[in-house]
């Protein structure tokens, strides 16, 4: 697993993110191919703030629905969240 | 074992009360409200004891226009939430008209389904009339709550039940507050007629369903409690949104939002909006708890 580090990557931020608001995700090491919906890791409860956190972290405005199954799976992993999310910070 | 859905034992008189008055009281929204051309930037949308900065030191820092500006933006979150959340209500109920266990109180879900659509209509056009869009819907559902389709039920009526109480909260002073104009009043009276039959249905659903899922062991009580506390607490947080703390023209809106969630005085207004179906889950059982506010 190749892993970019920096500001502009926020991946390690959002992991910890995850970890401060699920238990579950305490002892597990980072993984940029988790499935966090499968796992539940995040949790419905959870992701309203995970969105918005998102958004801070990238300055984005995430447009999101319930019939919107492309974008609830780029969500999935921090691999899709990073390169389809975080990346648009950048361009 | 708990007993399955078949054998629910409904208080069908409740349910054969609450449809005859909405029978009775039927109207159709469509021609009921004068939709002005305009509303005015410069009065209050919402009553000012319900905004997010209440009671913080933000609503001593901004000035009085800012303030109305984000009356107008909050109003637009909140009936954005609402429309958002009846749709996600209309689609656990159709789920289960006519369907095992719900046969009875099937006549009322009819009333209740009707309605609700109704409720829809006049928020979203309120939303797009006035602020020109519907803020996103952020709370969604990741997949099922429970593994067993009873325990599954109660959380999604106990979800609305706690949603529609919160809701009503707003409704009740908006719907007398004379700051405001007269569609705003009207519409969240209305809403709050409908709703008080919908709450009185909603909890001797709530209040059934529960009952018959006392035999599951004190642990999966336990976790069904502290699962409606984090559900009441999201419901509390989606009133504090960045894009209508953005919209009012205030700066940093995530810090906004964050600082406000965090103001000591914003505790005793969540304890009040929440107050009654607190109160309610207490006295049954179903929280073991109150939420943290």
């Amino acid at each position: 697993m190749t892993m970019r580090t920096g500001r502009d990557d926020g991946v390690s931020e959002l992991w910890r993110w995850l970890q401060g608001h699920n238990p579950a995700a305490a002892q597990l090491a980072l993984d940029l191919d988790l499935d966090l919906i499968e796992t539940r890791i995040l949790r419905s409860l959870d992701f309203m703030n995970f969105i918005l956190f998102i958004e801070e972290l990238s300055g984005i405005d995430i447009e999101i629905n319930n019939n919107n199954g492309a974008l609830i799976d780029s969500l999935r992993t921090l691999r899709s969240i990073r390169d389809n999310l975080l990346k648009r910070e950048a361009q | 074992m708990y007993a399955s859905e078949r054998s629910i034992e409904w208080n069908n008189r409740v349910f054969e009360r609450l449809t005859s008055l909405s029978v009775r009281d039927d109207y159709t929204p469509f021609g009921l409200f004068d939709w002005p051309h305009h509303l005015p930037d410069e009065e209050w949308w919402m009553s000012p004891e319900l905004l997010s900065v209440h009671d913080t030191p933000l609503m001593e820092q901004v000035d009085e226009a800012t303030l109305k500006r984000l009356s107008k933006w909050e109003s637009i979150n909140f009936y954005s939430l609402n429309v958002h959340g009846i749709r996600e209500l209309l689609m656990e109920v159709v789920r289960r008209i006519h369907s095992l266990g719900f046969e009875e109180p099937s006549e009322f879900f009819h009333r209740f389904i009707g309605e609700e659509n109704d409720h829809m209509w006049f928020f979203a056009q309120f939303c797009r009339r006035y602020g020109g869009k519907i803020y996103p819907n952020r709370m969604i559902p990741l997949g099922s709550e429970a593994n067993d389709s009873q325990l599954e039920s109660f959380l999604v009526f106990a979800r609305i039940l706690i949603f529609e109480e919160l809701v009503d909260h707003f409704n009740r002073r908006m719907g007398k507050d004379e700051r405001l104009h007269p569609l705003i009043q009207n519409m969240n009276w209305v809403h709050h007629v409908d709703e008080s039959r919908h709450i009185a249905g909603g909890r001797e659903i709530v209040r059934q369903l529960h009952r018959d899922l006392r035999p599951l062991k004190a642990d999966r009580l336990r976790a069904m409690s502290d699962y409606l506390r984090r559900y009441m607490a999201a419901v509390l947080e989606a009133l504090y949104n960045p894009r209508a703390y953005r919209d009012a023209g205030m700066p940093g809106p995530h810090q906004v939002r964050r600082d406000l969630l965090g103001a000591p005085g914003r505790v005793r207004h969540h304890r009040a909006f929440i107050a009654k179906i607190t109160q309610f889950l207490l006295a049954n059982d179903i929280l073991m708890e109150e939420a943290s506010a």
